[in-house]
């Protein structure tokens, strides 16, 4: 991709200024004293400010190309990136130093983004460093160049725009959900529930009523009693599940921020709550889907996100694309805040009636706790599956580890299931062994 | 939050190149003991804003090297060895602060090149001028050197107007 136009500003640098006032004392000085050597000295500092001053702006007639080993990287896999600059004016580029536009949700892992060097007019420079692919659509920002004249009285920025993009949708490694919540739809499915019916799986028998199908009857009970019984199966129900990511600004807290709900605006952060549960997420619609069940895909942010539940391959590609590149999952936060309450009442508003709620939130504040609530009080069987992020390192850190140890008893002594995935554990491992329910 | 320590790449060159041009700018001084003094202080000033990154350390530094300069010319040290420790603590002011430049602006970046680029520059305009300043001081026959100061009241009459433009 090759810079479009730039987008320049100059300023003088007044690294000379200290020079020129040096100069006049010293002329001063060698006056009063008449000592020849001292005037010479400050001809010395009286020219080098003079050029200072009258040093024109340097040239920057530069084209900027970017280029990647490939725009559709897997998730964690290494990008190469290479930039070539060329000074395509007719004045040699003495001081160039250049900053690539990394995107913010990519970490440079080997090289640099940062060049310096100097181009005699028509040469090319190039290159390369590497970022490591994270989900997400990455659009690379303008590179900053800052030129400087020989001396650098004058310094020129311009900012070189070469788009260029990479697009990161991870697999959904699919994760075979825990123990859900026992509310189930009318459609047929792979969840055993307890209500008799069209299964497989034994239940009971029960006496014989008029319309049984003949296929049901317990005909050696018959042979051997001579009354008629019906043989009663578990039937299996599909669940319909609705996974609900908490991608509010204060829940880009990452293990390690000074203050957990204090989102670090730098990002670049990889395992921020939010990633963590939209890697959660995927692996959990993946599962459901998988295992014939129904699922949907939500996000509780600014940047509102809807999916109903449905099922197939379609429906599954959707789910995986829209959390590698739907705004309200990405890695850096939104700049709004949310209305929790409007924002539970118009996903109520949207979901059946019989759709579980698995929500994926840090529980780092109150406002969530009320969120939570709310859906189940609206009658959907919720539970949290929630990324710790807190630590022990600071008193701040401390209290409010503590605050969200009370919001998970305060949502288990409601009913709501809340299972905590502590940092630094893998989500299998967190699950392993575990009763969600 | 614990903080990575990175050691910055930028800038080595002009660090080390300036505490080389002070250090010498000192020596040239030396026959007058109270220059040297001066000249003591602020490698000492130099070296310390070159570690911290400091630039007011190195505004210190500049100041006290041109302060051993000039206590050296009105205490007598021979023109030319003023002259040429005057090239050396202009470079040694003008390497570190472009150093200190770069490690703000592009801390991780290889800096070799344009830091010679720079110190090349430098060196050929003030050496240039100390030399073409000296030379004119020459063909003075005795007392003042006229032609060397018109030369300086021109070019502080170009600087005069460069500071308005």
């Amino acid at each position: 991709m090759t810079a479009g136009a730039p987008d320049e500003r100059t300023l003088a640098t007044r690294r000379w200024h200290g020079v020129a006032a040096l100069a006049v004392v010293t002329t001063a000085v060698g006056v009063v004293t008449a000592r020849p050597g001292l005037l010479l000295v400050s001809v010395v500092g009286v020219a080098v400010a003079a050029y200072a001053s009258t040093a024109s702006a340097p040239a920057t007639t530069l084209a900027l190309t970017r280029t990647v080993d490939t725009e559709r990287p897997s998730d964690g896999e290494t990008v190469t990136v290479t930039v070539t600059v060329e000074n395509t004016g007719e004045a040699a580029v003495s001081d160039l130093r250049l900053v690539d536009g990394v995107p913010s949700g990519l970490a440079v892992v080997e090289g640099t983004a940062q060049f310096t060097t100097a181009l005699r007019p028509g040469a090319i420079a190039r290159f390369e460093y590497d970022v490591r692919a994270a989900r997400g659509d990455h659009r690379f920002d303008p590179a900053t160049a800052v030129v400087r004249d020989a001396g650098g009285a004058r310094e020129r920025r311009v900012r070189l725009v070469a788009p260029t993009r990479l697009r990161c949708v991870p697999r959904l490694g699919p994760l075979a959900p825990p123990a859900l919540r026992a509310l189930t739809t009318r459609h047929s499915g792979p969840r055993r529930t307890p209500t008799p019916g069209a299964g497989t799986e034994f239940v009971t028998v029960r006496e014989y009523r008029r319309g049984d199908p003949p296929s049901r009857i317990d005909w050696r009970r018959r042979a051997r009693t001579g009354d008629l019984a019906t043989v009663e199966f578990a039937e299996p129900r599909a669940l319909r599940v609705l996974v609900l990511v908490d991608a509010r600004p204060v829940a880009y807290a990452a293990p390690g921020d000074d203050e957990v709900g204090t989102p670090d605006a730098s990002t670049g952060h990889s395992d921020t709550a939010v990633d963590r549960s939209v890697a959660a997420a995927g692996r959990l619609f993946a599962g459901l889907l998988d295992a014939g069940h129904t699922a949907g895909l939500a996000a509780l942010s600014p940047r509102s996100f809807w999916l109903a539940p449905g099922g197939g391959a379609g429906h599954r590609a959707r789910g995986r694309r829209e959390l590698a590149l739907h705004p309200a999952f990405d890695a850096t936060p939104p700049d709004a805040d949310v209305d929790e309450r409007r924002a539970v009442d118009r996903l109520v508003a949207r979901l059946a009636n019989d759709t579980q709620v698995v929500v994926l939130s840090p529980l780092v504040d109150e406002s969530v706790l009320g969120a939570i609530r709310r859906l189940d009080a609206a009658g959907h069987r919720v539970s949290v599956l929630s990324p710790d992020v807190t630590g022990t390192a600071t008193p701040g850190e401390q209290a409010a580890r503590l605050e969200r140890v009370g919001r998970i008893r305060s949502l288990r002594g409601r009913g709501v299931p809340v299972l905590d995935w502590r940092s630094g554990t893998s989500l299998d491992r967190a699950l392993a062994g575990r009763r969600w329910l | 939050m614990s903080r990575v320590v990175r050691v910055c790449r930028a800038g080595r060159v002009g660090l080390v190149g300036a505490a080389g041009a002070g250090t010498g700018a000192v020596v040239l001084v030396s026959p007058s003991p109270t220059a040297a003094a001066v000249g003591g202080g602020a490698v000492l000033a130099l070296v310390g804003g070159c570690l911290r990154s400091s630039r007011r350390l190195l505004t210190l530094a500049a100041t006290l090297l041109f302060g051993c300069v000039l206590t050296a010319a009105v205490l007598g040290v021979p023109t030319p060895l003023v002259l040429v420790a005057t090239v050396l603590a202009v470079l040694a002011y003008d390497l570190a602060e472009n150093a200190l430049a770069l490690r703000r602006q592009v801390p991780d970046a290889a800096t070799t090149r344009v830091e010679l680029v720079h110190a090349t520059a430098t060196t050929t305009l003030a050496g240039g001028v100390a030399g073409v300043a000296y030379a004119l001081s020459s063909l003075a026959p005795s007392g003042l050197p006229g032609v060397a100061f018109l030369g300086l009241l021109a070019g502080a009459v170009v600087l005069v107007l460069g500071l308005r433009a």
